[in-house]
């Protein structure tokens, strides 16, 4: 039996590369705020997995803040044009993503965990066990603010396989954020399903949705007569059916009643495929995540740049073998120089990324200057599986909640929870914790 | 920090004993072996339930050491069982995208493939179809939306079709085996494309190709050559020179087909400068509408023993396939697509036939009888569409859209009896819901009688869609879906393409197929002596006698392959790109066959230095460090063995004696087992362990099959199973009913059996 087949109503539309336009003066936002409103806080939380190479990623410096050293080292340089932007942080732990009884299974757990700061569940299938996630926290909070509560973005496909680390079901790893601790909120990888999803599909007949809110009543109806006969294991998921219906019942309400004109997007509709170039994709992703911002379509995003374990080969910078083979290098300068390069690699899409941001007006500022965009990942040192002193970088100034350009090292053992914590104060939405915080982080406002 | 807890006095009398004498040597507070240290008790049911299952399936202690004798065993898991509490029922099990695009396929005779859009499903015990893991987040219900509005526009209206006849698409393939392209077809050194197509509509559609030339003008006459450089040519040089261009190369034939059909054929002359001026060649032909497959080849060159050969010095290929373009529809048929068929089951634009439309779309949608409050909503919906002045026809299409986002579509909750029944089954064998005759059945309420059920089963797994269980069944268990991501490097294995890998996928799709569908014993996924092969792929392997691009079965005696082991697919499924991995296939085995998956390495392992295989030092003398070091060895004596007897297999699956300067040593010994050389007598030592094998494998299909993954107290359903399953020769299509007619499968835990409402 031959092999692909492709959907006609994709190529209908052509097929063709992204093309990304340069940002268009004539191009307004649908909604702009007037100048003297205060601009919302966004925040955004990038992820790349399998460690970095600490020792290019920030010198050893001593607990306390401080400025940013005059030089970054090799995996940071890319990030040297935003030294005033962004704020490293040094010493922050997931304890949670350490074995602490329940064996091996590190990538796993620093997957699920980066987010959600609890120990996750050891499990192949049955009863995923997580926690809630920084972003989905915020993002029920704000809902109804913006057309979205939250997005996920990545630029990896899923695995499917029964266990993908030691006995943790590869639904940890396949998913950052988690909207309960046992409903995993998948990404989007197709950067023209992203576009689509903010702006609508271009050939659509508008006729064609005239019925949905009838529609949705009757199948909200049908789950909830379903939900009452059925047993406790079942109304999970039910749970999760009538929570997407009612998600998506509130963003028409919410359309309608903003009367919003249809909005023109400041870049050209990406191509139908997945590229198969990393930077490429990445910075698609970064193009979509920041027009998602700036037409306040979203204040919640998620990018996984690569899924926890991933083994992900680079041959677009000559690398080709995989990425998580490479990280367990056990000391061998080539396999760790191969791996410093992906560190780079992934850090210049970040670099990419605030460009993008900086230059985007927005209100009284720019973008970078009402975000919070954090970069880093679930372990430290790849090699060891080291859940501390972990690799963090947070950019932009946070509506005036964040005053960057610093290092801060946090004592040992500081919770990466309590970040989290301080970003929900400055997002408006405060927790009293999340996960296994003990406090929120100091120095990120103070001087 | 574990906390000593005070065990009850049955667990003390009977258990701890028993755990002293053969557990804890290695299972012990100082050594953890897997992680686990059974010295202190621990109040955790399932822990207890886990040991009960390795002890019950005779997994631990592992062999090679002394085993326990079947009294304490007995005793020991009548106490533990007592204790692991009581199991879960499947949780209300939505459709994953297979079954979500196979059940449109089914109800609407739509053959988009809408769920191909939708988030990955999450996997559960190496299946995309455990309803535990499978959630609905807002991202999917949003292409749920969007999915039913366009499967019921298509269903209702047809597929969107344009007025005058255009191209509709462009098919490119690949142009080398590491070609990054997005969307291009798989790369074939010998030059052929293929494809399939969803059609729009009945109608003629033109297929306009071109084959590409590039065979080079080194062979040209001095002639030739004297004429290519001169300018101003006469009409009679410009005729003497395409003549010479044209014979300086054999001619090639090229072939279409359309679904195995040939459609078009043409013959291929000369060099690239006569075969530039050539152009397009035409075919068209007439299509009924849904998918179809298409192949663009060049026959002869199946036979050729160095696919290289069509390959020029500077990468580029002599003669392959440009481009297809699909033009259409032509003639555009007059009847209404079979979809509207299947809906409009009455042509009154009447209040009366919209219900009666309505009710047969939700009844055979929602897979049972409709509910009179749930068709009353269904009706009033479409009757306020009509009132809003749409059609008739847009009234059912917006009723047909309710449906398929309703969570009684979506969703199988089972809670109706016989229809559960029908569903379950419908799902474990087609991966689809229930045809019309399985539904009477249900209906009639004679489901449950054995031979009804019985009969039902053989003939369901008779039809056609039964394929479905080789595709995902047998697909996951082997892990085929790995093969995408596990090709075998382009710079060390240069011979091997796209069409080749995909050749070894349908290898071991009509392997599997035939064992199914020729009730043949399971035990041949083990050491089967036939298998498919067509003219490349029985090169590769060594195998004489095949030629063509078809698919013939050969008998495999008296050679070494034979099984699955030995297939391409899992063997290069089972290394890294670059080289094999005997660890990697051991455990692959263990895993997938034996179901006795090796616990993880321990965390600071040095990686293996693979500078100098080959040359001053052989993979397997390297890989002795696992057995110099006793704790390595306890896992490693039981991988590396199976994967040194299938160390003549390198890691494109071809055969080969010496790795480097150094001849390969297939030998090898399981703890426990015997010797082995080579792996016909690894195999034969596998066989050894047949109970170990059918096992694993009821269990696989029978977690498959319930969508969930198993518990201890479905063992003695698996017991039975395997009970049958010997008295019966062992056979693929005895053990898929044995697990239908399993307790497991017929019945709802804690509720007795399935009742009628």
């Amino acid at each position: 039996m031959p092999g692909k087949s492709i959907a006609r109503r994709t190529l209908l539309r052509g097929m063709g590369t992204a093309i990304a336009l340069p940002l268009l003066d004539s191009m307004i936002p649908a909604f702009t705020r007037a100048a003297n409103t205060k601009a919302p806080c966004r925040m955004a939380m990038l992820y790349v997995p399998n460690g970095i190479v600490m020792d290019q990623w920030i010198p050893n410096l001593p607990e306390g803040s401080m400025a940013l050293p005059a030089e970054l080292p090799r995996v940071t340089s890319a990030l040297m044009p935003f030294r005033s932007e962004i704020t490293m942080l040094g010493g922050l732990t997931q304890n949670g993503g350490r074995a602490l009884g329940d064996g091996p299974g590190d990538h796993g757990r620093a997957g699920a965990n980066y987010l959600t700061c609890v120990h996750p569940k050891k499990t192949n299938g049955r009863d995923l066990q997580t926690g809630i996630s920084v972003d989905q926290i915020a993002a029920k909070r704000l809902e109804g603010k913006t057309k979205f509560a939250s997005l996920e973005l990545g630029c990896e496909e899923g695995v499917q396989g029964g266990s993908c680390d030691n006995g943790y079901s590869c639904a940890y790893s396949n998913s950052i954020s988690w909207r309960t601790p046992s409903s995993p909120m998948p990404a989007e990888i197709r950067p023209r399903a992203v576009f689509e999803r903010l702006f609508g599909a271009a050939d659509e007949d508008p006729r064609a949705r005239r019925y949905e809110k009838s529609i949705l009543d009757l199948v909200s109806s049908d789950a909830q007569r379903l939900n009452a006969q059925v047993g406790a294991a079942d109304k999970r998921k039910l749970d999760e059916y009538l929570f997407s219906i009612r998600d998506l019942e509130k963003r028409i309400a919410s359309a309608e009643r903003s009367n919003a004109k249809a909005v023109k997007p400041s870049m050209g509709i990406p191509g139908s495929s997945i590229p198969t170039e990393f930077g490429e994709h990445a910075r698609i992703m970064c193009d979509l995540l920041t027009l998602a911002f700036q037409t306040d379509s979203t204040r919640v995003a998620t990018v996984l740049l690569a899924l926890e374990q991933s083994p992900r080969a680079y041959p677009e910078i000559g690398i080709p073998e995989a990425h998580h083979g490479l990280t367990h290098h056990q000391g061998d300068k080539e396999k760790i120089e191969k791996v410093t390069q992906i560190n780079c690699f992934h850090a210049k899409q970040l670099a990419y990324l605030l460009e993008k941001l900086r230059s985007t007006p927005d209100g009284d500022g720019t973008l970078l200057d009402h975000s919070m965009i954090t970069y880093g990942s679930g372990l430290s040192d790849g090699n060891a599986h080291d859940h501390a002193n972990l690799p963090m970088v947070l950019a932009g100034r946070g509506s005036g909640g964040v005053k960057p350009g610093r290092y801060v090292r946090y004592p040992r053992e500081t919770p990466m929870a309590n970040l989290y914590v301080a970003m929900l104060d400055r997002m408006g939405v405060p927790v009293e914790s999340l996960g296994d915080s003990n406090g929120e982080v100091g120095y990120l406002s103070d001087l | 920090m574990i906390c000593a807890q005070t065990p009850p006095p049955e667990f003390r009398a009977t258990i701890q004993p028993f755990l002293a004498k053969n557990c804890l040597g290695c299972h012990n507070d100082k050594l953890q072996t897997a992680g686990l240290s059974l010295e202190q008790y621990r109040d955790n049911a399932a822990l207890w339930a886990k040991v009960a299952d390795k002890i019950g399936s005779g997994r631990m202690p592992p062999a090679g050491l002394p085993q326990p004798s079947k009294a304490d065993v007995t005793a020991v898991l009548s106490v533990l069982e007592k204790s692991s509490g009581e199991g879960d029922r499947v949780t209300a099990h939505r459709l994953n995208r297979v079954e979500y695009n196979n059940t449109v396929r089914d109800l609407l005779s739509v053959s988009l493939h809408p769920a191909d859009e939708f988030p990955l499903d999450d996997a559960g015990y190496g299946f995309d179809n455990i309803g535990d893991v499978l959630s609905v987040s807002p991202l999917l219900m949003e292409k749920y939306v969007a999915a039913a509005r366009t499967v019921s526009r298509a269903a209702v209206y047809g597929e969107p079709v344009p007025d005058k006849p255009t191209k509709l698409t462009r098919f490119l393939g690949k142009k080398s085996q590491d070609d990054p392209t997005a969307n291009a077809l798989p790369f074939s050194y010998r030059g052929a494309l293929w494809a399939t197509f969803d059609f729009p509509a009945d109608g003629e559609y033109e297929f306009h190709m071109r084959d590409a030339n590039y065979r080079p003008r080194t062979k040209s006459t001095p002639r030739q050559a004297e004429l290519s450089r001169k300018r101003g040519l006469t009409e009679a040089e410009k005729a003497e020179l395409k003549e010479l261009n044209r014979l300086s190369d054999a001619p090639v034939r090229m072939v279409m087909t359309l679904d195995g059909k040939q459609i078009l054929t043409e013959v291929v002359e000369g060099n690239i400068d006569f075969a530039y001026a050539h152009g397009e060649t035409v075919a068209r032909a007439r299509v009924t509408a849904g998918e179809h497959s298409f192949r663009a080849s060049y026959p002869e060159y199946a036979d050729t023993a160095n696919p290289l050969d069509n390959v020029n010095t500077d990468g580029r290929r002599k003669i392959f396939i440009d481009y297809i373009d699909i033009w259409g529809p032509f003639d555009k048929g007059t009847e209404a697509p079979a979809s509207r068929q299947r809906i409009f089951t009455c042509t009154q634009k009447t209040a009366d036939c919209a219900s009666k439309i309505i009710g047969g779309l939700a009844r055979r949608a929602y897979r049972r009888p409709v509910t009179a409050q749930e068709q009353n909503e269904l009706v009033q919906l479409a009757a306020m569409v009509r009132k809003n002045g749409d059609s008739f026809d847009e009234s059912i299409r917006v009723a047909l859209q309710a449906i398929l986002m309703s969570p009684n579509f979506l969703f199988r909750a089972e809670l109706a009896g016989q229809y559960d029944l029908a569903s379950r089954l419908s799902y474990f064998l087609w991966s689809s819901m229930p045809d019309a005759e399985l539904m009477r059945a249900a209906e009639a309420g004679t489901l449950r009688i054995p031979t009804v059920f019985d009969a039902q089963v053989r003939r369901m797994m008779a039809d056609p869609k039964a394929d479905a269980l080789v595709e995902n069944f047998v697909g996951q268990w082997l892990g085929l879906r790995q093969m995408d991501k596990r090709k075998p490097d382009p710079a060390h294995f240069p011979t091997v393409d796209d069409e080749l890998l995909d050749s070894m996928r349908q290898e071991t799709t009509l392997f599997a197929r035939a064992v199914m569908r020729e009730d043949r014993s399971v035990l041949d996924f083990l050491d089967g002596r036939f298998t498919f092969v067509n003219g490349p792929l029985a090169r590769f392997y060594g195998i004489p006698g095949v030629n063509g691009e078809a698919f013939q079965r050969v008998e495999l005696d008296g050679t070494q392959r034979g099984g699955i082991m030995t297939q391409g697919s899992v063997l290069t499924l089972s290394s890294y790109a670059t080289r094999t991995s005997p660890v990697i296939r051991g455990k692959w085995v263990l895993e997938n066959l034996l179901g006795t998956p090796p616990p993880p390495p321990p965390p600071d392992v040095p990686a293996l230095e693979e500078k100098n295989i080959g040359t001053t030092v052989s993979l397997r003398e390297r890989l002795e460090q696992h057995r110099a070091n006793a704790a390595c060895a306890v896992c490693h004596n039981q991988m590396d063995p199976i994967g040194f007897g299938l160390e003549n297999y390198d890691a494109s699956g071809a055969w080969r004696d010496s790795e480097g300067k150094f001849a390969i040593d297939s030998s090898g010994k399981l703890p426990g087992g015997k010797d082995f050389r080579g792996p016909q007598e690894l195999k034969e030592v596998l066989r050894n362990q047949s109970d170990q094998f059918t096992r694993n494998l009821v269990e696989k299909m029978l977690t498959y099959a319930l969508g969930r993954g198993l518990e201890p107290y479905d063992r003695p359903a698996v017991d039975a199973i395997l009970q049958h399953l010997r008295a019966d020769g062992y056979k693929f299509s005895t053990m898929a009913m044995e697990i239908a007619n399993s307790k497991p499968f017929q019945m709802r835990k804690g509720e007795g059996e399935l009742s009628a409402r």
